[in-house]
């Protein structure tokens, strides 16, 4: 036990430690990046109607008048104080931005991930458990078409069968019911629905959540099930398995305490690599399924040359990612000592 | 509002799996046991999807709305809610036409749209008293008067006193409605003062009527207490403030909710005055993408929306449950070809590429027929259009004139790029028209797409060569749309254009009480424009609304956007 608390404070400070270069090298590949691009940030803002002068003050408020160098240097000393800009397409300061909607992202990519995990994970054993067998065929032919589905495909079909064909599901946007009770809260509205003790609306974000969480879940289950079903492959052929039931035990012990957690390592970090592709990559769910999450505003972000909001939701994305695997290496630590985390692919 | 009942799906009261079955041996028995289910679900798939049709009437994704709501969607995100700065995005705008209305306003006509649909469109040529009634006490004085006992949306009290504070906001600040205040004449507060009887008089250092105009088309009066609260000494006006938030102001609706990125929900403001609005509540969809816009009006999820992408209209047009309203539109779209790069500035090679410009098709092909052609620079709904472009499709003859400016067959023409927005799917296949007739010349011509942003950044700095952008002028007015595209020192010139006679008509005839002599200034120009070709006029897209059946009162305005107040049900 205490070789595992060492090893897991010793995973944890080195992610730490780690975090802050990761961080500055985000932060630095970003700005370059956005100043690369084409077009004026202030386009958006800038009225024709604006004098030079009010041009002029506005680069100055900006600091688009300053050099490159000392423009980096004033969004790191932002960033140092937590204020990452004011968004061009909002006119808001970002990090609000950003905290208004990080929590819709989350629900949806906590729901898309149980999903993939509940999929993903039983395709994955169950083609481990008999292989060559007819679930095995019948679940390659899934993981390989799913594969090759498009999410924006996927999302659309979602979105024409369940929502415009046969009505069972709520269609893109806030809910209806919602703007009828004044508009979207902004929150993430399962959430505030149970806070608020409000079944219909809990209900109601529940619906409104399931499409856009089977897309995002269906797209990540291939990736997952191929982990699983190789990391249990692997283990259930290994030789201390063999001994195991040839010692009698049982299928459900031989799985739950041995197979288990000797083929947990690489799915927790397939895991961390799939919550860190759905908190970044799900960009299309959210555009299609017009779900107010970082994703969306990124995206208008991206379109509209807006500087601070693009930096500021790789800043929040790249936090996150590194965020998860400092929690997924702790707990292949704690569950498997013996495993090198340093050297678990990622 | 109509009442939704929900049942929620039946929760296990205890967890009965003390087992895990999938990771028993399987038998063939339970096998062929799985298989009977997965049969005998898809069966009661494939039934409930007959019955989809049967279940919309308890289905969340079709409650309707009630007739007490309207709901729009709209798309883009709000870049500014300050009535000075707010121009391009139109959540922002019809918000703002919305719930800031004008001291006077436009009235509206009755008229029948192809397919002998009911609708309205706007009447420039009649002002009506709106937030104050209007009088002229002078060619040159105006005079506004307020109703007693108005008040602003936030209860500041609305007199004429606070309308010489918003005044003052309007000219200081100096954006959109100081510019148009100059045109007439009006540069200085010191011409605005507070008179007797709730007044307020406005003397302009031209006679001309044009104020009125602008007044009817720059939003009305915000009260200036609140201003005070948001100023700072960095920031007098408090532009900072109303970036994010919407001034305090007087109109048919008030802001009920603000949810960034979501909605932005409206309702009827019980102290105004005016006329009463259709729908006690509005509310905004904020939509990225045009396909859920259609999605959810084809579920009738949202009741109106406008500009839909031209290549799904004639499928709504099939749906019996929307209307497809199209009007004749005041908003010409152009090349623009920039004198600043040869070969543009050949006055020979602008009047070759305007006869090898495909008029028939780009009406037929890129905007499928819903479109007009453009005969001028002005749309004809101006007063003082005249048929002036006389260039039809002839390439034979772009050839001769390209042969004549020294180029034959495009030999030694510079290559250029046809650059367009990425967002206007027409404007795209414009552009793929354009490089192949201009190809057939021996022209070397690319096209790009930009993003909106970019586009609009490489436009306004003059940077295009050949940019395809429309212009529609919210003053209906042929002087105003001369001024900014073709007045040499305009801020939107993007053609670089410079006649000096075009320059002195302008400046003799923009605010003058010479009607005849105006008009006759108006011809004079829209024949150099035809002369010297420096923009090519593609064509007269339609204004496109969508509306669910039972929606009524859908009007055209100047500025081809939504005024909520107007529909009804």
């Amino acid at each position: 036990m205490d070789a595992r608390r060492s090893l897991a404070l010793r995973l944890t400070i080195r992610r730490v430690v780690l975090l802050v270069p990761v961080v500055v090298a985000a932060l630095v590949l970003t700005f370059v990046l956005t100043r690369l691009t084409h077009g004026d940030p202030l386009a958006r803002v800038r009225s024709p109607f604006m004098s030079g002068e009010q041009v002029r003050a506005l680069r100055h408020e900006f600091h688009f008048d300053a050099s490159v160098p000392a423009q980096f240097g004033y969004y790191v000393a932002g960033v140092v104080r937590g204020d990452l800009g004011l968004s061009f397409t909002t006119a808001r300061p970002v990090r609000e931005d950003l905290a208004q909607r990080l929590p819709a992202t989350l629900e949806l990519v906590v729901v898309g991930i149980v999903i993939a995990v509940i999929v993903g994970g039983a395709i994955g054993i169950a083609t481990a458990l008999r292989p060559g067998g007819a679930l095995d065929g019948v679940s390659r032919v899934f993981v390989l078409v799913a594969t090759g589905i498009p999410v924006f495909w996927l999302s659309l079909l979602l979105l024409f069968v369940f929502y415009l064909k046969l009505g069972w599901l709520p269609g893109p946007g806030v809910s209806t019911g919602d703007l009828e009770n004044g508009g979207g809260s902004g929150g993430p509205p399962i959430l505030d629905g149970l806070l608020s003790l409000d079944w219909p609306r809990t209900w109601s974000a529940i619906q409104q959540v399931i499409l856009p969480g089977l897309a995002l879940g269906l797209t990540c289950t291939p990736f997952f099930a191929r982990v699983v079903r190789e990391s249990f492959a692997a283990v259930l052929d290994s030789e201390f398995i063999a001994c195991a039931r040839s010692m009698g035990l049982s299928p459900r012990t031989v799985i739950v305490r041995h197979a288990a957690p000797a083929a947990a390592p690489p799915i927790l970090t397939a895991l961390g690599t799939l919550v860190g592709f759905a908190i970044g990559g799900n960009l299309i769910v959210e555009i299609i399924f017009g779900w107010p999450g970082i994703g969306a505003y990124a995206y208008d972000a991206i379109l509209a040359n807006d500087f601070p909001a693009i930096e500021g939701f790789v800043l929040l994305v790249t936090l996150m990612y590194v965020f998860v695997f400092l929690v997924v290496d702790a707990a292949v630590a704690w569950i498997a000592p013996t495993t090198d985390v340093a050297e678990t692919p990622q | 509002m109509k009442d939704i009942s929900i049942e929620p799906n039946e929760v296990p009261e205890e967890e009965h799996r003390t087992e895990l079955p999938w990771l028993a041996p399987v038998s063939r028995r339970t096998m062929m046991r799985y298989a009977g289910a997965a049969v005998a679900s898809s069966g009661i798939m494939g039934l409930l999807e007959a019955c989809g049709g049967s279940r919309k009437g308890t289905s969340t994704a079709t409650i309707t709305t009630t007739k007490r709501l309207l709901t729009a969607g709209i798309s883009g995100s709000v870049a500014s809610f300050d009535p000075a700065f707010a121009y391009a995005d139109h959540p922002s705008l019809y918000t703002l036409l919305a719930t800031n209305a004008p001291y006077v306003k436009y009235g509206v006509k009755p008229t029948t749209l192809p397919g002998g649909l009911k609708a309205q469109m706007v009447n420039t040529t009649k002002i009506l008293p709106n937030v104050a009634t209007y009088k002229w006490l002078a060619p040159d004085k105006l005079r506004l008067t307020f109703a007693p006992g108005m008040k602003f949306a936030n209860g500041d009290p609305l007199d004429n006193r606070a309308a010489y504070g918003a005044f003052e906001r309007q000219i200081g600040i100096k954006a959109a409605a100081d510019s148009l205040f100059k045109i007439a004449g009006l540069t200085s507060i010191d011409q605005v003062s507070v008179a007797p009887d709730n007044s307020l008089d406005i003397h302009v250092s031209k006679s001309s009527t044009i104020l009125l105009d602008f007044l009817a088309i720059t939003a009305g009066p915000t009260s200036p207490a609140e201003m005070k609260q948001h100023a700072t000494a960095k920031d007098k006006w408090a532009a900072d403030y109303y970036k994010a938030n919407l001034a305090a102001a007087v109109g048919p609706y008030k802001l009920a909710s603000y949810t960034p990125g979501q909605s932005i929900v409206l309702e009827a403001y019980e102290g105004w005055k005016g006329d009463k609005p259709g729908f006690a509540r509005v509310a905004q969809r904020l939509i990225q993408d045009s396909s859920q816009t259609l999605l959810l009006l084809k579920r009738g999820q949202i009741d109106v929306t406008d500009y839909p992408p031209v290549s799904q209209l004639k499928a709504l047009q099939s749906d019996k449950n929307v209307q497809v309203l199209s009007w004749p539109s005041a908003d010409p779209n152009y090349l623009y070809l920039n004198a600043r790069f040869k070969p543009f500035e050949n006055r020979l090679v602008r009047q070759a590429i305007a006869y090898a410009t495909p008029y028939d098709d780009i009406i037929q092909a890129a905007y499928l027929g819903f479109a007009a052609p453009l005969k001028s620079i002005l749309p004809p709904a101006f007063a003082g259009y005249v048929e002036s472009w006389t260039y039809k499709t002839d390439i034979e003859k772009a050839k001769s004139l390209l042969a004549q400016a020294g180029f034959t067959g495009g030999e030694g023409v510079r290559p250029f790029t046809i650059t367009y927005r990425q967002s206007r799917e027409s404007d795209q296949k414009i552009a793929l028209l354009m490089q192949q007739n201009l190809k057939s010349l021996g022209m070397k011509v690319e096209v790009a797409a930009r993003p909106d942003a970019s586009f609009l950044d490489q436009l306004y700095g003059f940077k295009l060569e050949a940019g395809i952008f429309d212009f529609p002028s919210f003053f209906w007015d042929a002087y105003y749309h001369f001024y900014w595209n073709l007045k040499s020192d305009s801020i939107v010139n993007f053609t670089n254009y410079r006649n000096d006679e075009v320059d002195k008509l302008i400046d003799n005839y923009y605010v003058t009480t010479e009607t005849g002599a105006r008009l006759e200034g108006a011809r004079r120009i829209q024949e150099l424009f035809n002369r010297d070709a420096p923009a090519i006029p593609l064509g007269l897209p339609n204004y496109n609304l969508v509306v669910r059946k039972g929606i009524k009162n859908s009007t055209y305005w100047n500025d081809a956007n939504m005024r909520y107040q107007y529909f009804a049900k």
